[in-house]
């Protein structure tokens, strides 16, 4: 049985989702992706709460990439968050930011995030730089099966 | 005499006390109690002995041991050789019993018809054994059947039987083959042994075969064995008989015996050692070792004895006890040292003793325990006492001072001045009424000097001189008031010595005023010469009468009848003439009297003549009298003087007359000259500091001249370089109004000056400390609180006037607001004895409070507590310190709240950057990626420039993209904490070379980067500082042939600067103020790409660093910049 791998992007930058899926449309990936647009939504979904309780598909995404300027909920709490649930304290978070700031770098690897990338200005990277991320986490890496 | 205390018996204060030997005390054994000292001589014997002992021991154990191995290797020999035999006698015994078992078992033997057959058997044993076989048939007769001695078939005697065992008995009752004992064969007729072999037939034994052997067949074999000198060997048989034997054993003694037993037959080899054998080697070991241990020790204790003799003779001789022993080296060494201390002691004794003897005047030296040790010949003299009846100073005062009262005080003065200690030489002499031996009371001027030894008493006897001053002023009564004109000249100067009332009123003259003036003066000029001569006879004759005239002082002339006598004492005392003058003019008035009247007048002055004569030749030997005994006086102070010489103190003269000075050995000693030396400037003037010297001479002047007696201390240098202080006192000899010596003593008195000079500089000290501190300082009592005194500023402290204060208790001055307080404050002091900083407040005299700080000390003077209390006015201290208390509340609370208000601006900044840094790039981030995704997607569609347009889009994107991240590094490099560590400035660059190279490849650029660059400071930062200089560096050169980039450290100033340098475009000089602000630039955007915030962010973080960046640069040949950093 082929297992469901879906991507979690939290996003609220209409552009920078545009430009997300289009990178992983363009490797094959973009039918698997759910969006949510702020902090509190991703919770929700991640702990299949509030709008999403009564969600389908897979428990966990195989990945959630996650902004940190995000409405609501903040990036790094809702990594919190996760990391101290239980059910989601394994679950892949790969950071995509547009911060360059020590700070927020620390901050992210210190409440357990798995990888941190900074959203390139030129598009061109960026959209390598997303591709790649997909394909390494969705085909490359073999998560832990809680 | 009075009766005195029983003098001590001689015997106790002359013979050496002598301590109680150990021997003496008997109980005390061998132990050396305290006080009692052993022998040198014993201690090292002992010490020899001691050494010897442990060795004698280990002797003994090394030959007890030998001598055990010894025996122990005899007794493996002896059991080994005694083994051996028995051994080869039970081979010899078991091959035979083989060989006659075969002969039993031989079937002929069944049947005596075949018995010749058997008897030619047996033959063949004897040929191979060389023993005979005897067959002998079992039952009681045992009777013999077969012998190879005799032929077959000839008759047999009967078996004999040995006196032990019985081989054959034995062998028929056991069944088993035996061997017997020692027997005399009946038919060989020698000692044999035999073997029997039972012949056993159905259970039963029938026969017994028997060889026989001579017992010479072991003694053959016991002389084979190879047997030490003197031991023995023997084989026995179970009787104990001896079957073969080699050596005879020694009866005597108790020989050491090995036994073995044999395994076949019941005999026995026994080796026998003769004792004595036995214990040679004990016995020589024993002698050996006694020997040598004897000869040892006698060699020890006899070089020990010799040794110990020869260190003790040598140590007595230290003491004088012995002479001759062996020279020592450092025994010689102590020994010179003695010799010279003794030597020099000697001579000092020596040179006090024949001045003692042979001074003018009685002395005694009295011991510092009342005992009078020594007398001169003269105190015996004078004062008539015996040695015998005068021993100690009680017996003196029991006999010299008869009035108890007079003696105590006598005896408390002597106290006193034995006390006081030693004593200036003159110092301590009083006068006293002693009672001599004759009954007669004397007075007397005893003097004491404090000598090591003891006292040096010296007396002299001044009741003459009492005698002389006392007939002195009664002449010089007479003389001045008798009613006739009576004068004194001198003989040599003419000049009058002294005059009467009368004689001096007659001439209208007070006496004072001729006095000492020439006798001259009285006479007329006219008759001067006359007069001279006319003197000049009576000086030869002794006597004259003539006729004169005198003048008056008014000028009246009158007639006068002289009447001189001429008196010459008996001693040398210079002679003087008595005038008795009488006034003609008064005689020729009386020429009118009657003849009776003249008879009477004429008589009446012969007689006041004769009467004036004579009491002034008594009055003449009255003060030749006490002149003599002035001079005895000074010869005795002299004499004193001299004795304190003796007493270590150097001593002078000087002849005034021949400038000749003498000095004594101690002088040169003071002086550090070698030996007797010459003497240098009179007493040493020539090693007087300066100052002093100048007042030595002035006063040696004043000696010479005025006969004025000095004392000086001063300073001096020696000759060796050494300060040193002196005391010289100097006391003139003056005969006739002129000095004829000085004589003078000089002492060392450096320990005490400086003790002085210490102490005097540390109250000097103490005393400008205490006037002059600017801290109130109180002494006070501790016991009651009285104050001793108090400073200038306590005074002005309080308020008190100084009178007010000292002399009083200072509690009761209400000085204490609290009573407590002064509780408290002694009893700290008596706990601790020091008192810090304690905070007081105080009562002026008005009543005012101050605050004192308080600090305070015990200290003990003259057996008192004494505190000293030292007091600082805090007062307005006290203000300043509550208000600047209050303003630095006040500024803590400004400071919080600037604060605070900076974080709150920090925090603003913060989330702004962080804001541009996410929310800025979005945007751009959108636009490059939807330009591209247009140009991806549908760039066949585009036509014209559209493309163009949409590129231009992604270059003002990114440029704008960089432009933000260049303000984030710039706010960055002020809003992040600085961390402080190394930072290896050389490989940070290196690092960023190879990035930039890397970049573009295709450029060549020469390198020069120095090694070991480090700094203090954030590594991130410092990284952000290369970066921009050597990318700007690297951006400038992009332009330039050959281009060249130097990173290195330069000193400038004693600051040291790191440099990074190249040879790129420059810039001018005149724009360099622009270098450093941000966005600013001073080339065109397409000569050199840039937005100009890169410098701007290099000078905030080295200024943050606390360091400082320069620029210079020209155009077209490039630019340094220089920044300073901390070092690490």
């Amino acid at each position: 049985m082929t297992e469901i791998k879906t991507i979690l992007l939290v996003e609220d930058n209409r552009q920078d989702e545009m430009l997300i899926l289009r990178a992983l449309k363009k490797v094959n990936l973009a039918n698997q992706v759910d969006v949510v647009r702020d902090g509190q939504q991703a919770l929700d979904y991640l702990l299949r709460e509030g709008e999403f309780s009564e969600r389908g598909g897979p428990d966990l995404p195989t990945v959630v990439l996650l902004d940190i300027s995000l409405p609501r909920v903040n990036g790094l709490d809702v990594l919190e968050r996760l990391r101290s649930t239980p059910r989601t304290s394994l679950v892949p978070v790969v950071i995509l930011t547009s911060s360059d700031e020590e700070q927020d770098r620390l901050r992210s690897y210190r409440e357990g995030a798995n990888s941190f990338v900074r959203k390139p200005l030129n598009f061109a990277d960026f959209a390598e730089a997303v591709a790649k991320l997909g394909i390494y986490w969705l085909a490359i890496n073999s998560p832990c099966r809680g | 005499m009075t009766a005195h205390p029983v003098p001590p018996p001689s015997g106790e204060t002359t013979a050496p006390r002598v301590p109680p030997s150990n021997g003496a005390s008997g109980a005390s054994g061998g132990t050396t109690g305290p006080g009692t000292a052993v022998p040198l001589v014993v201690f090292l014997r002992r010490l020899v002995l001691c050494c010897i002992l442990p060795l004698v021991l280990l002797a003994c154990w090394l030959a007890w041991h030998s001598v055990a191995d010894d025996r122990k290797q005899q007794d493996q020999e002896a059991s080994r050789l005694a083994g051996l035999f028995a051994v080869s006698v039970d081979q010899f015994l078991d091959a035979r019993i083989r060989a006659l078992k075969m002969l039993a078992s031989s079937p002929s033997l069944d049947r005596p018809g075949q018995w010749s057959a058997l008897y030619q058997e047996a033959h063949g044993f004897h040929d191979n054994f060389g023993s005979h076989v005897v067959m002998v048939e079992a039952g009681d007769k045992m009777v013999m059947r077969l012998n190879t001695r005799l032929p077959f078939g000839a008759p047999m005697p009967l078996v004999p039987l040995p006196r032990g065992r019985s081989a054959t008995l034995l062998a028929m009752a056991s069944g088993k083959p035996e061997v017997g004992d020692l027997f005399v064969g009946p038919v060989a007729g020698h000692p044999l042994v035999a073997i029997a072999v039972p012949v056993v037939r159905r259970g039963k034994v029938t026969y017994v075969m028997l060889a026989t052997f001579d017992a010479a067949a072991f003694q053959r074999r016991l002389d084979q064995v190879p047997l030490p000198q003197g031991w023995s060997l023997s084989l026995l048989d179970s009787s104990g008989e001896p079957i073969a034997q080699r050596g005879k054993p020694d009866g005597t003694g108790s020989p050491h015996r090995e036994v073995v037993h044999s395994q076949v037959a019941g005999w026995q080899v026994t080796l026998e050692i003769p004792g004595s054998e036995y214990r040679r080697p004990v016995v020589t070991a024993v002698l050996t070792l006694a020997g040598g241990i004897l000869a040892a020790t006698l060699v020890a204790l006899f070089t020990g004895a010799i040794g110990a003799r020869r260190l003790s003779i040598a140590v007595d001789e230290l003491t004088g006890a012995a002479a001759g022993g062996p020279r020592i080296r450092e025994i010689d060494a102590a020994r010179r040292k003695l010799d010279d201390a003794e030597s020099a002691q000697r001579e000092s004794g020596e040179r006090f003793r024949s001045l003692f003897q042979q001074a003018p005047l009685p002395l005694c030296l009295v011991t510092a325990d009342g005992l009078i040790r020594d007398r001169n010949a003269l105190f015996e003299e004078v004062l008539g006492y015996s040695e015998n009846e005068l021993r100690t100073v009680d017996d003196w005062w029991q006999l010299a001072y008869p009035d108890p009262e007079y003696r105590e005080r006598m005896r408390a003065n002597w106290m006193a001045a034995l006390t006081s200690g030693p004593a200036d030489p003159g110092q301590g002499t009083r006068e006293c009424r002693i009672t001599c031996r004759d009954g007669s009371e004397r007075v007397m001027l005893i003097s004491s000097i404090v000598l090591s030894v003891g006292v040096l008493v010296s007396f002299f006897d001044i009741s003459l001189q009492r005698k002389a001053e006392a007939g002195q002023r009664l002449w010089a009564e007479l003389f001045e008031q008798a009613d006739f004109a009576l004068a004194l000249t001198d003989l040599r100067h003419n000049r009058f010595i002294a005059v009467n009332h009368a004689f001096a009123a007659e001439r209208g003259y007070r006496p004072e005023e001729l006095a000492g003036h020439p006798l001259m003066t009285v006479f007329p000029p006219d008759r001067r010469e006359e007069m001279l001569a006319a003197l000049a006879v009576v000086d030869g004759t002794g006597h004259g009468v003539f006729e004169s005239e005198q003048i008056a002082k008014d000028g009246r002339r009158f007639p006068v009848l002289l009447d001189v006598t001429v008196s010459r004492p008996l001693d040398d005392s210079p002679p003087s003439r008595i005038v008795y003058a009488m006034d003609l003019s008064e005689r020729k008035r009386a020429e009118q009297l009657t003849r009776q009247e003249q008879a009477e007048e004429r008589d009446r002055h012969i007689r006041a003549r004769l009467a004036a004569l004579n009491q002034m030749e008594d009055a003449i030997a009255a003060r030749a009298g006490a002149e003599r005994v002035l001079t005895s006086l000074r010869e005795s102070e002299i004499l004193l003087k001299a004795m304190g010489r003796a007493a270590h103190i150097g001593g002078w003269d000087l002849d005034p007359a021949t400038r000749k000075v003498h000095w004594t050995e101690e002088v040169a000693e003071i002086f550090d000259l070698d030996g007797p030396a010459e003497p240098v400037g009179t007493f040493g003037l020539a090693f007087f500091r300066e100052e002093a010297r100048q007042k030595g001479e002035e006063a040696l002047r004043e000696a010479l001249t005025a006969g004025a007696p000095f004392d000086l201390e001063a300073e001096i240098e020696s000759a060796t370089g050494a300060t040193k202080w002196v005391r010289t006192i100097c006391e003139p000899s003056v005969e006739g109004g002129k000095v004829v010596k000085l004589y003078g003593s000089i002492q060392d008195i450096t320990e005490r000056k400086e003790g002085q000079a210490a102490l005097l500089r540390s109250e000097e000290r103490f005393s400008q400390a205490f006037a002059a501190n600017a801290a109130a300082i109180a002494i006070t009592r501790l016991e009651d609180g009285l104050v001793i005194d108090v400073n200038d500023t306590w005074v002005e402290l309080l308020g008190y006037r100084r009178d007010e204060v000292v002399g009083r208790i200072s509690r009761a001055m209400g000085m204490w607001p609290n009573e407590d307080d002064p509780r408290r404050f002694v009893q700290q002091l008596k706990e601790t004895g020091t008192l810090q900083g304690w905070v007081q407040e105080f009562h002026n005299k008005y009543g005012g409070i101050f605050t004192v700080r308080l600090s305070a000390r015990l200290l003990y003077m003259h057996g008192e507590r004494i505190v000293l209390s030292t007091l600082i006015d805090i007062t307005d201290l006290k203000e300043a310190e509550r208000e600047i208390r209050a303003l630095n509340t006040e500024l803590e609370r400004r400071v919080e709240e600037r604060t605070a208000e900076l974080v709150a601006a920090n925090k603003e900044l913060d989330s702004f950057a962080y804001a541009v840094s996410h929310d800025l790039r979005a945007p751009l981030r959108a636009m490059i990626g939807f330009s591209q995704a247009l140009i991806e997607d549908y760039g066949k569609d585009l036509r014209g420039e559209a493309g163009d347009y949409l590129e231009q889009i992604t270059l003002a994107s990114q440029q704008m993209g960089k432009l933000i991240d260049g303000m984030l590094a710039l706010s960055r490099s002020t809003r992040y904490e600085l961390r402080r560590e190394s930072v290896d400035l050389t490989t940070l660059a290196l690092h960023i070379r190879t990035n930039l190279e890397r970049a573009e490849p295709e450029r060549k650029v020469a390198w020069d980067i120095e090694e070991g660059l480090r700094a203090e400071g954030d590594d991130r930062m410092l990284e952000v500082v290369l970066q921009n200089l050597l990318g700007n560096a690297w951006k400038y050169t992009s332009r330039t042939e050959e281009p060249r980039i130097r990173f290195y450290a330069e000193e400038r100033d004693g600051r040291r600067f790191f440099c990074i340098s190249d040879n790129g475009a420059g810039f001018d000089m005149a724009h360099a103020s622009r270098l450093f602000q941000p966005f600013q630039r001073l080339h065109r955007q397409d000569e050199f790409t840039g937005i100009g915030i890169g410098l701007a962010t290099v000078q905030r973080i080295v200024v943050r660093h606390g360091g400082e960046i320069e620029a210079s640069g020209e155009p077209g040949k490039g630019a340094t910049f220089r920044f300073t950093l901390p070092s690490p």
